[in-house]
């Protein structure tokens, strides 16, 4: 039995809830900035005036004159969205997050009679939600059944999946808009017309992402899932004294931070798996991106050459920037190197002189010049002084 | 951010630069720095070197708008001083 719990326009409400805005107020999710002007998931009173994700920015207000725009917060979605992890996880689950940022899944298994019935489970993991976030829990044999059972606020056994997905809307099945297109033109409204259909017909028309959506229709997908590897977090943050725009201060300071965690992950014993980037704008959003190292590392220079990239695409002056990190990976990560190269052996020389000379004089001594906006005409803002990590 | 135990959050500022200071300038009837209060004592203007006005920023909550002058001060040192539109005199670190 899988057990899902569901927050309904979770990044929606914390982003209002960021922006002090009511949840009664027809108001959308705005777009990112540089992102395509089309809103994002509405509030039922936008809904109920027309309004629907996906709609540009100027028919949106076409039909609601009245709509407000909130700034996506996907930094205090992401952070909001891993406290309610850690919430399941305290249950003693194994939890799968959605990538929708809204619904988290685990299995029953082994907790039923650990919690005292399944019944028990459900209520302790309804306690686990935010209060007031309007938060369901729903329990089936299969993934899409269980969140479509969460959706619902039910438990939902093996020989009652069928039945139970029958009137639901074929909308929801995950399918390309293409596919979704052509089950309309063919009149097929439910997911039970979806599964009285030929498993053959179904692979001509649909593909394999059709099967696998026929399948999850009769109850018969795959019942397993990923529960995630529960992370052990380092973060580090750095806070500008004016925003920062220019691209190569943001490089020096996310070398700062990275270097920093790498520390901290050495420290602990491990080794960095995957980082978070986030970004505070000077405009009040904020930008977020995820980088999964193809192997984990504690080399402040490869896990650069994957990180810093990214930087180019904040598309807003920048207030403060922080980076969280997965420290879980294995301590010795990384083949060393049998021989050093000339390089490798100068910047360990470095090292060395820089830890004597902080040894003497503490760190304050070995800083580095930043660039901040060489373009600028005051002073104050052309350059900085940061920490220097060799 | 609420963070499992054992991990690690800090935070490290960088230090702006030339970073600008109030001031007290004695001016001359056109407007142009005559005498300027330096380390405890009133150092004349020797030489204004050059003297431009900036405008910047005017479309944040923040403008700038200072007329800079470049000046030399007795006994030979170098100032970069400036008059926010407000009408304080502030000099660059």
């Amino acid at each position: 039995m899988i057990v899902t719990a569901l927050i309904p326009l979770f990044p929606l409400r914390i982003a209002l809830l960021e922006a002090r805005m009511p949840w009664d107020d027809p108001i959308a999710l705005g777009p990112e900035p540089g992102a395509p002007q089309v809103i994002g998931p509405c509030t039922p009173s936008a809904w109920g005036q027309g309004v629907r994700p996906g709609f540009r920015v100027g028919e949106a207000l076409a039909r609601c004159p009245g709509l407000d725009l909130v700034m996506p917060d996907p930094d205090a979605a992401r952070s909001a969205a891993e406290r309610v992890t850690l919430r399941l996880e305290d249950l003693g689950a194994a939890v799968a997050p959605g990538d929708d940022g809204e619904s988290w899944s685990f299995a029953a298994t082994g907790l039923i009679r650990m919690h005292g019935g399944m019944a028990v489970l459900m209520r302790r993991a309804r306690a686990a939600l935010p209060v007031g976030a309007g938060g369901r829990i729903g329990a089936a044999p299969t993934p899409f059944a269980s969140r479509e059972a969460a959706r619902a606020g039910v438990v939902i056994h093996q020989d009652e999946v069928a039945d139970f997905l029958a009137p639901l809307p074929a909308g929801r099945l995950p399918l390309p808009q293409k596919s979704r297109s052509a089950l309309e033109a063919l009149g097929i409204r439910s997911m039970g017309q979806v599964a009285h259909l030929p498993r053959a017909s179904v692979l001509d028309r649909l593909g394999p992402t059709g099967v696998a959506a026929w399948e999850m229709t009769r109850g018969e997908d795959d019942p397993r899932i990923s529960p995630r590897v529960p992370p052990q977090p380092v973060g580090e943050e750095v806070s500008f004294p004016e925003s920062i725009g220019a691209l190569p201060a943001l490089e020096a300071a996310l070398r700062i931070l990275i270097a920093r965690i790498t520390e901290h992950a050495r420290t602990q014993g491990g080794s960095v798996r995957s980082i978070v980037i986030r970004a505070r704008l000077e405009d009040g959003g904020s930008w977020t991106h995820a980088v999964a190292l193809r192997e984990a590392t504690c080399d402040p220079r490869r896990i650069g050459i994957a990180a810093l990239p990214h930087l180019a695409r904040i598309t807003a002056p920048v207030t403060s920037l922080a980076i969280e990190a997965d420290a879980g990976g294995p301590p010795d990560a990384g083949q060393l190197a049998l021989v050093s190269t000339p390089d490798e052996e100068r910047m360990r020389r470095a090292g060395t002189a820089l830890a004597q000379v902080r040894a003497a004089g503490g760190a304050a001594p070995v800083l580095r010049l930043v660039e901040i906006e060489p373009w600028s005409r005051l002073p104050e803002r052309t350059w900085a002084l940061g920490p220097y990590e060799a | 951010m609420e963070q499992a135990p054992g991990a690690h959050v800090g935070t490290r500022s960088l230090r702006g630069l030339a970073a600008a200071g109030p001031v007290e300038v004695f001016t001359s009837p056109d407007g142009t720095p005559h005498a300027l209060m330096r380390d405890g004592r009133r150092r004349l203007v020797v030489a204004v070197r050059d003297s431009w006005r900036v405008q910047d920023r005017w479309w944040t909550d923040d403008p700038v708008d200072r007329s800079y002058f470049d000046v030399i001060v007795e006994p030979g040192r170098h100032a970069l001083i400036f008059r926010e539109s407000s009408g304080g005199w502030f000099v660059h670190a």
